[in-house]
């Protein structure tokens, strides 16, 4: 019989054990298109978040009312209604991050997590789970860009910047590959700006990633077989 | 609770709908009241950010002026005053410098406190922020030599701080300096519009041109009609964005009003086509009279509603000035149509006796750097008894960013098949990196060979790689009907 998981399991699962990039692989799209710069990537890992949290409420909320044969447009008119309230919200308070993520913001509103997890949670799960499982799958998507955007803007640029999407703080370049001031240094690989480079970073996290569950999963197994055996030997005395 | 399960789906469909657009058309109504009650005060990033902090007021009353300098066309595109304590004590200008093709350069400079027309070339910016650096690659050249006028080690002067690399766009980007400068010495004195912006009689004609010379052998010419005495000063060649060439004369036309005194009236006006249709163009007035109908009529011959040889057409309510007029137009018009050279006429120079057009078939070809095609060809009788040929063609490379750039030119050859000598070229279409002329030139001259194969390396080696094998195109097909 399954057994439920704990509130704090449906919060950190999302984060690293079912990590809807690094291990579900989905949402790679924006993942790739949104990740050149790393204050872009903490910007949009804010506004899925909000989304998606928002959105699993609300369908956690009204999933006995529902009907069945309508849930997939009443899901769809929900997430749009929060991604619109984004929108709104970005453009007014921080429109320097609205037309740096342009397109993707919109089209959050067809993001597979997002429906995903109204499908497949919050439309049999209580509110508080849903929005548990909506806050750590929007934090942990948030980490996973920002972790790519960071490779690939200290590759890219040689630089990280700062302030130059959320203006409100103030704008500081820091200098790492390239970048020191009355020196034409530079180790940065504009590849890694491109959607190749994109690509190639995923990849490589993706695989690192794997290594790890493998070796988790190798280390579990072999724990395991040791306790089966200390059983057994345990029967025979 | 609801059975019917078609009126439940619409019901609760709808009551989802009404609520999202609920709360969106509250934030929306929201959202549009914070943004007109929060307004930016700030200017544009780029003007702000030549002074952090700042308060700068857009020029309301400006509107975007043109101006051609040395090496381009200068747009001053928006201006901006700094306000210090409520007094104005410098300006911000946003310029676009460009030749009429791509390379363009935009920037904005900041320039604070008095200055004076006597000491213009002291007069320093106090930052230059560059938007687009010109040409590709070579914009770090220019952001350099931004730094530098700005820190004083470089100048904006004159091209002497110019260095290699993108030189083109480091002189449009001086020349943009310059201008803005000229009109910032006015501004900040009180004049709106410095000396550079006033456009030019001949700027007013065509709008939009990309230089005007005056013919400094050009002797003036003066007449005397039964209703006027005129004198026409000064002949200039104007070339216009699209490459083509047309003339304009300044001139003064004096003439008796009604009651016994000497009105004159000075005007330029420019005039274009062959000795067979010439048109007037336009004219600017630089001189007028109070009583100035006449120019109803020089506006119908400029449309071509009213024909210069028709006399009866001066009767506008001001005969006597528009008789006056018409004589100095006609003067002009004789001038332009004596002067009139077709354009094999100026490259063969004395040897042109006349042309004509061949029965040719497009000759096409593709090289390892381009695609040609040899469009039209002309036979052109000289005055040693030989004929020469005269080519339309086009030419078209990769330049260093991808893009297909093409050149046009016309071409023309003489001497024996042993001896096919490149007469003279003149552009119709020309691309921003130029520097293959020079290489033209000097194949032109002799002094530099066809088959010389790195006398491309022109500091344009693209473009003439790709003309060179349209000259070779060229002479084969001149050798070949010489041949024939």
């Amino acid at each position: 019989m399954d057994q439920k998981p704990s509130k704090l399991r449906v919060f950190l699962d999302p984060l690293f054990k079912a990590n809807p990039l690094f291990v579900m692989v989905l949402g790679t799209c924006p993942a790739l298109a949104v990740t050149t710069s790393f204050e872009s990537a903490i910007g949009m890992g804010i506004l899925f978040t909000f989304v998606i949290f928002f959105s699993n409420l609300i369908i956690s909320l009204l999933r006995k009312i529902i009907p069945d044969e309508i849930r997939t447009p009443c899901y769809i008119v929900v997430i749009a209604t929060f991604v619109t309230v984004v929108k709104l919200l970005s453009s007014t308070f921080l429109p320097e991050l609205y037309s740096s993520l342009g397109v993707f913001v919109s089209l959050l509103v067809v993001n597979c997590i997002v429906l995903g997890r109204a499908e497949a949670f919050a439309s049999q799960n209580t509110v508080v789970d849903s929005m548990l499982d909506g806050l750590g799958n929007g934090v942990g998507y948030t980490w996973a860009i920002a972790a790519i955007a960071l490779v690939r803007e200290v590759l890219g640029a040689g630089t990280l910047t700062f302030g130059k999407v959320f203006t409100f703080i103030p704008k500081v370049t820091l200098p790492i590959l390239s970048g020191y001031t009355g020196s034409d240094f530079s180790l940065a690989m504009p590849l890694f700006k491109s959607s190749a480079g994109g690509f190639l970073v995923l990849g490589f996290a993706l695989a690192i990633i794997a290594a790890i569950n493998n070796y988790k999963d190798k280390k579990a197994k072999e724990k395991a077989r040791a306790e089966r055996a200390a059983a057994a030997k345990g029967g025979n005395n | 609770m609801i059975k019917n399960i078609y009126l439940r789906c619409a019901l609760v469909l709808s009551c989802i709908c009404v609520g999202s657009a609920v709360l969106i058309g509250g934030l929306h109504t929201a959202t549009d009241y914070y943004k007109e009650t929060h307004k930016s005060t700030e200017a544009p990033a780029e003007i702000q950010s030549l002074k952090p902090g700042a308060t700068f007021e857009e020029v309301a009353d400006f509107s975007p002026i043109s101006s051609t300098e040395s090496s381009t066309k200068v747009t001053i595109t928006a201006v901006y005053a700094l306000k210090e304590g409520g007094q104005t004590t410098g300006y911000a200008y946003k310029l676009n410098c460009s030749k009429p093709v791509k390379t363009d350069v935009e920037f904005t400079v900041l320039f604070e406190g008095p200055a004076q027309a006597a000491n213009i070339n002291a007069v320093k910016p106090s930052n230059i922020n560059i938007m687009v650096g010109g040409d590709s690659g070579y914009d770090g050249n220019i952001i350099k030599l931004a730094d530098g006028i700005v820190e004083g080690s470089a100048t904006a002067n004159d091209y002497s701080s110019v260095v290699s690399g993108g030189t083109k766009s480091q002189k449009f980007f001086i020349d943009g300096v310059q201008a803005a400068r000229k009109d910032y010495v006015a501004r900040i004195n009180g004049q709106t519009g410095g000396p550079t912006v006033e456009k030019t009689p001949i700027e007013k004609i065509y709008g939009d041109l990309y230089k005007s010379n005056v013919e400094d052998e050009f002797t003036a010419i003066k007449g005397d009609t039964t209703h006027c005495s005129y004198e026409i000063t000064n002949r200039y060649t104007v070339t216009l964005t699209d490459s083509t060439v047309t003339k304009a004369y300044a001139g003064t036309t004096s003439f008796q009003d009604p009651e016994g005194e000497t009105d004159v009236v000075k005007i330029v006006a420019a005039f274009s086509g062959d000795k067979a249709s010439v048109k007037l163009d336009g004219y600017s007035v630089t001189k007028d009279i109070s009583w100035n109908d006449y120019k109803s009529y020089l506006d119908g011959v400029s449309k071509g509603t009213t024909s210069l040889e028709d006399e009866n057409a001066v009767h506008t309510g001001s005969t006597l000035s528009t008789n006056a007029i018409r004589d100095l137009i006609i003067g002009m018009r004789a001038d332009y149509i004596a002067n009139y050279k077709t354009v094999l006429e100026e490259m063969y120079g004395t040897s042109y006796v006349s042309e004509s057009v061949d029965e040719y078939a497009a000759v096409k070809g593709d090289t390892s750097h381009c695609s040609y095609e040899l469009t039209k060809r002309y036979s052109v009788e000289l005055s040693d008894g030989t004929t020469g040929k005269a080519y339309e063609a086009t030419t078209s490379f990769k330049d260093p960013e991808g893009e297909t750039d093409v050149i046009k030119l016309i071409a023309a050859w003489s001497g024996d098949a042993a001896n096919a000598k490149l007469v003279g070229y003149k552009l119709t279409k020309n691309i921003s990196w130029d520097d293959y002329k020079g290489y033209i030139s000097n194949v032109a001259s002799g002094t530099t060979s066809l088959e010389d194969e790195s006398a491309v390396h022109t500091g344009s080696t693209l473009s003439t790689n790709a003309i060179r094998d349209l000259l070779l195109a060229m002479r084969t097909d001149y050798i070949a009907s010489k041949n024939a």
